[in-house]
């Protein structure tokens, strides 16, 4: 390297130095000749608005739809066609301009409504044959009711009189009774003494009636027994091997004959060993006295019996006699004296009083229901009157739709705009179709917004509202009322606009409603207002002259924000009306820093 | 054989302090792409405020009603810290806005065109960087919320020009007015994460009157739903401002939210040494959907992690030389450095001896001064 160096021409050292001389010389000049555009090439380029002076309006903007205030709506009462349609939207019709042609059609109104007509004559006529109000089963039932009370009452007045006979015989009943209980004890001892002479068992019958025939019985008794035992010794001395004797006791054997039995009159032909024909005489003489005796006894005991019987079936007959007149007496008695008669005077007044008062509700309820049945019956004659009407009104409205069916142009009955046409040609129509609508042009149209509560407050009743979308040129509108949003919750207000002018209901219209004005001495573009921590400040143009030119630089101005609209800040500082006022700048400009002005 | 080590030393050390400065370059020029994130600086230019953000879940609860209460919860912890705002002026700025849904825009003539609305409140427009083609922002203060900003994406699709502000738009049959255009996203980061569709921002007050299209009542508060909330808090001491806001959501919002502070997010150290979490990126646990210009700054987030580590990397060798050479020097100039502390010390004393002569000379001139006057 050292070699190299010193191996360098002098010469060619010096031509180096030089060249590098000029050539630093020449960027020296070029650069002293353009150093203003470079520079400004380097600096921030920005744009610049003048601040003005004047008015500056806030404004609220809302859109809604126009509306009629009166409309017309055209329509058909029939079923009908449509044949031409002679307006449109749009198209402005005088009173009496023909706006449709319909054709007569098969009108289906017509045959129901005749129908209709024939129902309600018939429901008309039915109601005529309604029959009238019957009220003999009613009556049938109070005149009974009256007979039973005028009978109460006649027993009530009977018993009242024949209170002392009643009472006599009442006793007399009561004696017969106590008569006929006797006899019919009597009656029974009777029998019972009869049916014992009958049977010859006298342990039940009544001994005040049997007399002696107990002890002519017991006599009768004592002979039978008597006999017997001398019966029996005598055939006892004549039994030995006597076939007679063997045969009678093996007759009666040990129990006392029932049956009158005869001593044998012939002595048996063996006697018995021991004894004597003597004894055995004794003894038949002994037996045929008992005998004797025992006939007598039962002959008087039969005779007595017989007597007795007779005498107790005369008492029995003439017990029973009486008894019959007694029964028949106390039946009289029982049959003339009734339960009624058997009442006190008491319950029978309340029987009468019951019985009036069963009268008397029968009356009322018959009264009632002849109320009842008279109401009814002035409502079924409104009724008649109702159908009689309703059929006069069929009658007409059939008139009406076979004079309708006739129509064949539908006319306006007011001057205006028609708004909608709803029908196109050869379409039937239904009654009360909305055929078309026309607006009232005369009374003028209106316009609704919905605006905050707030800002309602800045704008008042007159104020007129820029038509954004005011095509024609002509539509104006005012605001002519403000009112509360009625929806529940809502804080709004609404703005009540007259609209006139060359437009149609059902059209929307975009407004801008100034809300308060005033004139500012400094304006400048919304933009060019920003903020840091020292407040608002816009940037303004100064110019410094130099010899090369005018060098700008930023300035800041602190500024006050009185007012804004969309585009504009009226401001207030330091800072006066014609001052330029960077708006846009092509890269960040501070304070103090130079700049350059956009070239127009 | 020692000057070739010199001269490899000198050309590594050559390249990476070009390496350190082409990076750096390189760093700035991305972290500035990101305007987003300077409204702090714009809003202060002295530095002392720090732009947050917070980003919450779809389902967070977040709403218009909940921005009173963080600002007053803010409003809060400045006064604690003897910070007040001022007349006329706003302490602390905030916007709000969450995505709202895609819908047809329609013009007044045949023009149409998708586009991706976006409800904004609050100071929105001045915390986003756009340039503004035409007409001006809406506001919460405007008398009708009806504005609507376009990009010029859309103000070409409906009327085939960017000067469109103050003509209308129909969103469902429901008019708007375009308030202003603004330039389309433009760095390729914004690009990417905007898409293709256009953009239209629109006051939450105004979207009031799409409820019925959008089957949203007044009742439900997904109309309300904030999901991006945005502020710049005057930061006194570090991370003041970002306390004061993750403080307010970090109980009641927890895991539904993520706070940045925009002010510092590109700053080089907090990139660099943010490297060894870099991998977390990758990582997606959270229902969190940020809007596109989150989304851009987290990609030039990204990118510069990785600059400014590889920054700090090219400055590692040159120091070593720095400190090789020191070592050296000192070495080597031991007797250089005793005959320079002689000289330093006789320098001392003598400027300390004249110092003392112009002391003693001025107390002299005083004293003959005061005899002088005393005579008669």
């Amino acid at each position: 390297m050292n070699d190299e160096k010193e191996t360098l021409d002098p010469v060619k050292r010096r031509d180096i130095i030089k060249n590098i001389l000029i050539v630093f010389l020449a960027v020296l000049l070029v650069l002293t000749f353009f150093s203003n555009t470079i520079m400004n090439k380097s600096l921030a380029e920005i744009s610049t608005e003048r601040a003005m002076s004047g008015k500056l309006t806030e404004r609220i903007r809302g859109s809604g739809i126009v509306e009629s205030n009166q409309s017309y709506e055209v329509k058909t009462d029939g079923n009908k066609v449509i044949n031409t349609i002679m307006i449109k939207s749009g198209k402005e019709v005088k009173k009496g301009d023909v706006l449709f042609t319909v054709g007569g059609k098969e009108s289906t109104d017509l045959t129901d409504a005749e129908s209709a007509l024939a129902v309600l004559e018939l429901e008309y006529q039915k109601a005529l044959l309604t029959p009238d109000a019957d009220y003999s089963a009613e009556n049938q039932a109070i005149n009974s009711a009256r007979d039973e009370l005028n009978t109460a009452i006649a027993k009530r007045d009977n018993a009242i009189a024949n209170q002392g006979n009643v009472q006599e015989a009442k006793n007399n009943y009561s004696y017969n009774k106590n008569q006929l209980n006797s006899l019919t004890k009597l009656q029974t001892k009777l029998q019972s003494v009869i049916t014992a002479i009958d049977t010859d068992e006298y342990s039940m019958a009544a001994a005040e009636y049997t007399g002696e025939i107990i002890a002519l019985k017991n006599n009768l008794t004592d002979a039978e027994s008597a006999y017997n035992t001398a019966y029996s010794e005598y055939m006892q001395l004549i039994s030995g091997g006597n076939s007679r004797y063997d045969e009678y006791s093996e007759k009666n054997p040990t129990e006392p004959e029932t049956e009158t039995t005869s001593v044998p009159t012939e002595i048996p032909t063996v006697p018995v060993q021991n004894v004597s024909t003597e004894e055995i005489e004794n003894a038949r003489i002994n037996a045929e006295e008992k005998e004797s005796i025992r006939d007598n006894a039962k002959a008087e005991y039969e005779n007595y019996k017989y007597n007795l019987r007779a005498d107790l079936v005369n008492q029995l007959a003439d017990t029973e006699n009486q008894i019959d007149s007694l029964n028949i007496m106390i039946s009289d008695y029982e049959n003339s004296m009734d339960m009624d008669s058997a009442m006190s005077i008491d319950d029978l007044n309340d029987i009468v009083q019951a019985k009036q008062t069963a009268l008397e509700e029968l009356i009322a309820n018959l009264n009632k229901t002849k109320s009842a049945d008279e109401n009814q019956a002035k409502i079924d004659s409104l009724d008649l009157e109702a159908k009689k009407q309703e059929i006069d009104r069929q009658k007409q409205k059939i008139e009406k739709l076979k004079k309708e069916n006739e129509v064949t142009e539908i006319k306006s009955k007011y001057d205006g705009v028609v708004s909608s046409v709803n029908v196109k040609p050869d379409e039937e129509t239904i009654p009360d179709m909305v055929l078309a609508v026309i607006d009232i042009t005369s009374e003028g149209y209106t316009a609704q917004i919905t605006v905050d509560a707030q800002k309602a407050q800045k704008i008042k009743k007159g104020t007129q509202a820029e038509v954004i979308n005011n095509w024609s040129g002509n539509v104006e509108a005012v605001v002519t009322d403000i009112k509360s949003d009625k929806t529940a919750g809502s804080r709004n207000k609404i703005l009540v606009f007259s609209v006139t002018g060359d437009i149609e209901s059902g059209s929307g219209i975009d407004l801008s409603i100034p809300c308060g004005n005033g004139n500012y001495d400094v304006i400048v573009p919304k933009s060019a207002v920003y903020e840091d921590k020292n407040g608002k400040f816009v940037l303004t143009v100064t110019s410094k002259s130099s010899p090369l030119g005018n060098r700008y630089y930023a300035e800041r101005i602190d500024v006050e924000v009185l007012s804004s609209d969309e585009v504009s800040s009226a401001v207030q500082g330091n800072i006066s009306q014609g001052a330029y006022i960077i708006t846009t700048a092509s890269k960040p400009v501070s304070p103090k820093d130079q700049v350059r002005m956009k070239d127009n | 054989m020692k000057n070739k080590i010199r001269k490899i030393i000198s050309v590594i050390d050559l390249i990476s302090l070009t390496g350190f400065i082409i990076l750096s370059v390189i760093g700035n020029i991305l972290a500035d792409s990101q305007g987003y994130n300077k409204s702090g600086g714009k809003w202060d230019s002295d530095g002392n405020y720090s732009q947050i953000s917070c980003f919450l879940t779809e389902d967070s609860g977040f709403t218009r009603d909940s921005i009173q209460e963080i600002q007053a919860s803010i409003l809060d912890s400045l006064k604690k810290a003897s910070i007040v705002p001022e007349e006329n002026k706003t302490l602390v700025p905030y916007a709000y806005s969450s995505y709202f849904g895609n819908s047809t825009v329609r013009c007044d003539i045949s023009g149409r065109s998708e586009a991706e609305i976006t409800a904004v409140g609050g100071d929105f427009f001045i915390f986003r960087d756009f340039r503004l083609i035409d007409g001006a922002y809406f506001s919460e203060s405007d008398l009708m919320q009806d504005g609507a900003v376009i990009d010029r994406n859309l103000a070409w699709a409906l009327y085939g020009s960017e000067k469109v502000s103050g003509m209308n738009i129909y969103i469902d049959g429901v008019k708007f007015y375009i308030s202003g255009v603004i330039e389309n996203p433009r760095t390729k980061p914004e690009k990417k994460c905007a898409g293709e569709i256009p953009k239209i921002y629109l006051s939450y007050d105004g979207l009031k009157n799409l409820n019925t299209s959008f089957g949203i009542s007044e009742e439900n508060t997904d109309f309300k739903k904030v999901t991006c909330y945005e502020c710049i808090c005057p930061n006194p001491v570090e991370n003041f401002a970002y306390n004061a806001v993750n403080d307010y959501f970090k109980d009641t919002y927890k895991y539904k939210y993520s706070v940045v502070n925009n002010s510092e997010r590109f700053e080089p150290s907090e990139r660099a040494g943010n490297f060894r979490n870099v991998s977390d990126y990758a990582v997606r646990d959270s229902s969190l959907k940020y809007p596109y210009w989150e989304n851009a700054s987290r990609i030039v987030e990204f990118k510069l992690t990785f600059i400014y580590f590889y920054r700090r990397i090219c400055l590692v060798f040159p120091v070593i030389t720095i400190i090789w050479l020191i070592v050296i020097l000192w070495q080597k100039a031991e007797k250089y450095r005793k005959i320079l502390a002689e000289k330093a010390i006789e320098s001392i004393n003598k400027k300390i001896y004249e110092h003392k002569q112009k002391k003693d000379i001025i107390n002299n001139q005083k004293h003959n001064k005061s005899e002088g006057e005393n005579l008669p």
